[in-house]
């Protein structure tokens, strides 16, 4: 069965013919070559695929993208503006949060849902809400620090950790 | 050495936060052929022989290799016959598309 759907993604309106199994991710991969969305598990556990739809964070290999269809989907290639990094992406720079880089597009797009709820995240409630994101890095250290100092930027603080070198 | 003690920036990090990276799994080009490795679901075992006649017959796929095709090749990255450990590739297919492996 193929669906011709039509969305949103970041910010464009786009439209593509899917099969009725095709997941948002591959729709958005395969056939809209936005690749910073990652797939890691294919079993809903990594968190290397999360995008906002309508605002709302959401694992893409979860979601068919007939599901998308008349919906606003963003991805990691949506949230910086221009050559100007988010603050939530700064702060993953400033504070040395990634290293492969492959979790990191999940790691910032689930940042960006936490803050959206939660403006002033405590050091476990970030914990707690990476539980969906995994970093094979081990780098969780550097991603929860870096995620306070997003969430500080963009209540308008001045940056904790401006130089990048966690404290131990 | 003006560096030392001081913050370096990262070169990859921009991309990487962007989503510009390029993983082997974002390569996708016209034509371009999927390989999955059949690894052995046994701890120690032997393998007494494999047939390929299926896989070979699934849509999409153009190649399947055994050891026989490794061998010649100058490859020894699949098994042969004793020890076949859990992990270890027994054979390689290469199709048009990963689905129609399944």
């Amino acid at each position: 069965m193929q669906k011709t759907v039509s969305l949103t993604v970041n910010g464009k309106p786009v439209s593509a013919t899917v099969e009725g199994r095709t997941l948002l991710v591959q729709l958005l991969r395969e056939q809209l070559g936005l690749t910073g969305t990652h797939v890691g598990c294919d079993t809903s556990q990594c968190g290397a695929c999360v995008v906002h739809v309508d605002g709302e964070a959401v694992k893409a290999c979860t979601l068919l993208a007939v599901q998308a269809d008349g919906h606003s989907v963003l991805t990691i290639e949506g949230v910086a503006t221009g050559d100007t990094l988010h603050p939530m992406q700064e702060a993953f720079r400033n504070n040395h949060a990634l290293q492969c880089g492959f979790c990191t597009p999940g790691m910032v797009m689930s940042a960006l849902d936490l803050v959206k709820n939660n403006p002033n995240p405590t050091e476990r409630e970030i914990r707690e809400y990476l539980e969906g994101n995994l970093c094979r890095c081990t780098g969780y250290h550097n991603i929860v620090l870096a995620i306070a100092e997003g969430a500080a930027v963009m209540r308008g603080e001045a940056p904790a950790n401006v130089h990048g070198v966690a404290a131990e | 050495m003006a560096t030392i003690g001081t913050p370096v920036r990262r070169r990859e990090d921009y991309r990487f936060l962007t989503g510009g990276g390029t993983y082997t799994d974002d390569i996708n080009r016209p034509g371009q052929l999927y390989a999955y490795i059949l690894r052995s679901p046994h701890a120690n075992a032997r393998l007494a022989a494999i047939d390929t006649s299926a896989a070979n017959a699934a849509p999409g796929v153009v190649a399947v290799y055994t050891a026989a095709d490794m061998t010649a090749d100058g490859s020894v990255s699949v098994v042969t016959g004793h020890g076949a450990n859990l992990g270890m590739g027994l054979a390689r297919s290469c199709a048009l598309s990963a689905v129609s492996l399944f």
